[in-house]
């Protein structure tokens, strides 16, 4: 037995000196000897999870025993991990991202630890300066277990809290999510990235056998589950990151339909109101399936609950685990994304479930930034462009953009939209983003949200663009193709497998601006500088590199009579070319193709002899005109 | 008689235009003064890029994003420019709006500097009926507000999104209700002072506050038809200007014409709403002298 208060007492002591963490030292191998073979069979832990639910309580009465090798010890400990304990007070990493209610505190209250049948010497570990009262991690100390099959219990309550963050039940109480619940054990190779909202850390698959016992009125929505003759639920989980669970105790029943594909299975719930989007669901659905099997050479199997949230539940949308849970907004047009992108999103986050090893917490972007780029192709190639819009009373959604709006009352604003490939949506995020850096080795990354947004999804999902652009789609298909099969056969998710890929698919040339892009940080804009004719039919052309990203670009010089093309290996800041034509120069453009979307000012990426100054004119008449609507509008104070 | 009104108000509007196109001058030059920066940041940008031939016949999402990235700090600066323009403005039309007030007024002293006399003589009351109603629909706003927090209370612990939008719906519309009634009551408050000849504030919205208590179907009714109009003129020009092609660039010559015809339009309306309200306005205050008659039977006879 070991009392939460000793817990607590003894984790004050380890938190000195320690800052951000690496567990294990990283997979380091070069990419070359890792396509060689499986680098490890996978010891994945089993879990057999007793959950006795007090639903008019919400309280969880927990045994939990992890049954693991000893290749989980690392330096004579044991790491688990609390995700609920993010949740146990004010002063937690979470709560210094997050507004927490008194409604939302919760934490695990263990009445027992033990390994393989001894109580251990437990305590939190404290890694990131600051949030000393973080209880998100706890260390366990197994001297003498090294070798030995490990046996972990824990015995615990916790409260189920209102479901703002993390988990938790609806404001009605007839709805309940279940994630984090348990310890978790954490990798081998685990890093742990100090990154509110609660860190990021990266589990090993499991296997994952959970009871529950709960009134006969209240359904657990998980389609695993069988309920045995004494009223149990129970159910059997195999190569899962983690175990999520959805209770009901709506009066309403909860629309649940399914589609069987060849090898995978889709449960769907939703909630009666959006019962008209399980068609549009099913077609995503199959869209997505088609484009992986025709495009990347992939085929779906095991399955998959798509959730649809109540909205008295406000948990953000997740992915995970054969989970995509989301809410569906009252009016949702296809050219709004949703829910076509959700679903896709999760079909795809699916494939990252498996029997291998992941290194999310060091390489996010093979989750989240192939994730992005692939839903994006995948909604582009099944349901075109998305229009600008904005919403409507909350709820309603309208083509055009708003300019100035006062809580949900666009007053400036317009009715004309852009119409954009899904992509770039992202690029408002690219721009914005001062700190530009690369993506492979996010140790250089200072972190806030925004910046891990950044690294693990913006950047990444418009490199596979570029690369798309400069190689085209068929070239990104077989990277990601060469990627996903190679994780299955290495039996781990890594930034080497996808290096590997690349360069199976691209060779050198086609890695080195791979490694350019993903490697190096700062801007990429490329300019012409000036094109001058010097004398009789010779011609300056000076182009510049203003960005710190050197790429090779193709550059076009245009006369009246022909083009001509030359490719300019981009490295030098200032490249002066003298050239003489006999036909008259008009201008130059370096990209003519626009295939290096990551460029931050397209417009200087050319220029003309002459200038045109008509549709910086027209641009201006459109704004003028605008301003001439606002006067007139507040002029109806006058 | 609201047929009757439109009517007169419509002549009075056509007889004085030269007046709508004293507002639209105004509007104009505050617009082009707000807009030569813009001019001139598009310019920068594009006017060497062949990016500009390529704009000329069809938007690009990915440069409209950029442009407002690299000129940010422009665009967020023109913010300001923008609000004292605004306060400007909004000054000089209600010196505008006294000026017409006083023509609509007395139709026969229509001369501009009948007009000026008017701006002068009831800018300060009209200023001051303005600032009350920026302070009401200051207010609306706040009880907006007000309304979605109890909405949002309310549906909190419900998943029924549909009554929730319902409800918002609703707000909306009660916001419009009443930014519609204070624009009305201002405008009456405008034309009571000058009508009535009263500079005392408080007494100006008690006059105006009875007279829309005691004629308020047929303001409002008028009140909505007069918009009614300004809609379809908005409409008529969304029609055409979707056929007028972006390239040649020549085009932005007919778009713009139209574009200020749309404004010349809706000062048009503006002067309609002052010359229904003030003609409604004298009609409705306007003393009636009951005249009893009886019938006089004829005599006729001999004597």
């Amino acid at each position: 037995m070991l009392p939460l208060f000793l817990l607590l007492s003894i984790s004050f002591l380890s938190f000195k000196g320690m800052g951000r963490e690496v567990l294990i030292p990283k997979i380091n191998s070069s990419h070359k000897e890792k396509i060689a073979g499986k680098i490890h069979p996978i010891a994945k832990p089993l879990y057999n999870i007793k959950i006795d639910y007090n639903w008019n309580k919400q309280l969880l009465r927990c045994k939990v025993n992890v049954k693991a090798d000893s290749s989980f010890i690392k330096e004579s400990s044991l790491w688990f991990e609390l995700p609920a304990n993010g949740l146990k007070s004010p002063r937690t990493l979470f709560a210094s991202a997050n507004k927490l209610g008194k409604e939302n505190f919760t934490g695990f209250q263990f009445d027992k630890i033990s390994v393989n049948g001894k109580t251990p010497d437990a305590r939190y570990s404290v890694l990131f300066k600051g949030f000393n009262a973080d209880s998100t991690l706890l260390r366990i100390n197994t001297p003498g277990n090294t070798g030995v099959p490990l046996n972990v219990s824990f015995e615990y309550s916790l409260l189920v809290p209102r479901g703002d963050f993390i988990f938790g039940v609806s404001e009605k109480n007839d709805f309940s999510v279940l994630r984090g619940f348990y310890p978790v054990l954490l990798s081998p190779n685990s890093k742990i990235l100090n990154l509110p909202p609660n860190g990021v850390v990266d589990f090993p698959p499991a296997d994952f056998s959970v009871t529950v016992k709960i009134p006969e009125n209240i359904k657990v929505l998980n389609p695993e589950f069988s309920r045995s003759s004494s009223g149990v639920l129970s159910s059997k989980m195999k190569n899962r990151k983690e175990t999520i669970l959805f209770f009901s105790g709506k009066s309403e029943e909860i629309i649940k339909d399914s589609l069987s594909l060849k090898d995978f299975e889709v449960n769907i719930f939703c909630e009666s109101s959006s019962e008209n989007y399980i068609p549009r669901i099913k077609r995503a659905v199959l869209n997505a399936s088609k484009f992986l099997e025709e495009n990347i050479g992939l085929s779906l199997n095991g399955n998959i609950m798509i959730v649809d949230l109540p909205r008295s539940l406000r948990l953000n949308n997740f992915y995970s685990s054969g989970v995509a849970a989301f809410h569906i907004n009252l009016f949702s047009p296809v050219w709004t994304k949703h829910p076509e992108a959700d679903v896709i999103k999760g079909l795809i986050f699916r494939l990252s479930d498996g029997d291998f090893l992941t290194d999310f917490a060091r390489s996010p972007w093979l989750f989240y930034g192939v994730g992005e780029y692939l839903t994006n192709e995948i909604f582009a190639d099944s349901y075109g462009k998305l229009s600008q819009s904005f919403k409507l009373l909350s709820y309603l959604p309208i083509k055009g953009e708003t300019m100035f709006a006062y809580n949900e009352i666009p007053i400036i604003y317009r009715l004309n939209s852009f119409e954009y490939e899904p992509w770039k949506e992202l690029l408002p995020e690219y721009l914005s983003t001062e700190n530009k850096t690369g993506f492979s080795d996010i140790d250089n990354v200072l972190f806030s949200r925004k910046d891990f947004d950044f690294v693990s999804t913006v950047k990444p999902a418009l490199v596979l663009q570029t690369l798309k652009n400069f190689y085209g789609a068929d070239s990104v298909n077989s990277i990601l193709s060469g990627f996903f099969k190679l994780t299955c056969k290495m039996g781990i998710m890594n930034k080497a497998v996808f290096d590997s890929s690349v360069i199976n698919s691209l060779g050198e040339n086609g890695s080195s601006i791979w490694r350019a892009l993903s490697n190096s940080s700062g801007n990429i804009d490329y300019a012409i500088a000036g094109l001058t004719k010097l004398y009789g039919g010779v011609y300056s052309l000076r182009l510049s590199r203003i960005g710190e990203i050197a790429l090779p670009e193709k550059v076009s010089v245009y006369t009246d009579k022909d083009t001509l093309n030359f490719l300019w290996d981009g490295k030098s800041r200032i490249k002066e070319i003298v050239f003489s034509s006999n036909n008259k120069v008009i201008g130059a453009e370096i990209d003519p193709q626009n295939r290096n979307i990551l460029d931050v000012n397209r417009a200087d990426n050319s220029y003309l002899i002459e200038g045109n100054y008509s549709t910086a004119f027209a641009y201006a008449i459109h704004w003028f005109f605008w301003v001439q609507n606002a006067l007139m509008m507040f002029g109806v104070f006058g | 008689m609201i047929k009757k009104e439109m009517i007169l108000g419509i002549r009075s509007v056509v007889y004085n235009f030269k007046f709508a196109l004293l507002f639209f001058t105004v509007n104009f030059l505050i617009a082009a003064i707000l807009s030569i920066g813009v001019w001139a940041d598009l310019n920068s940008n594009l006017s060497h890029s062949i990016l500009s031939l390529k704009l000329a016949s069809a938007s690009d999402f990915s440069w409209y994003l950029q442009f407002r990235h690299l000129f940010a700090t422009e665009l967020d600066n023109l913010t300001y420019s923008l609000i004292v323009s605004i306060i400007l403005y909004v000054m000089l039309q209600t010196f505008f709006t006294a000026g017409i007030t006083a023509v609509f007024k007395e139709p026969k002293k229509n001369h501009i500097i009948d007009f000026f006399y008017g701006g002068v003589k009831y800018w300060t009351r009209f200023l001051k009926i303005s600032l009350v109603a920026f302070f009401l629909v200051a207010l609306a706003f706040i009880l907006n507000d007000a309304l979605g927090w109890l909405i949002s209370w309310a549906f909190s612990s419900s998943d029924n999104a549909l009554w929730d939008f319902v409800f918002r719906s609703l707000r909306y519309i009660i916001l419009i209700s009443l930014l519609i009634t204070i624009t009305l009551f201002a405008d009456y408050a405008k034309v009571s002072s000058a009508v009535d000849e009263e500079s005392n504030l408080p007494i100006t919205i008690k006059n105006a506050a009875h007279f829309l208590h005691d004629n308020f179907l047929i303001t409002i009714t008028t009140f909505m038809i007069i918009a009614l109009f300004g809609v379809i003129g908005a409409v008529v020009y969304n029609i055409i200007g979707n056929y007028i092609t972006k390239s040649p660039w020549e085009y932005i010559i007919i778009t713009f014409t139209l574009q200020q015809m749309l404004i010349i339009f809706r000062f048009g309306i503006k002067m309609l709403f002052v010359a229904v309200e003030v003609s409604l306005y004298k009609d409705l205050i306007a003393d009636v002298v009951k005249v009893k008659t009886e019938e006089q039977p004829i005599i006729t006879g001999e004597t």
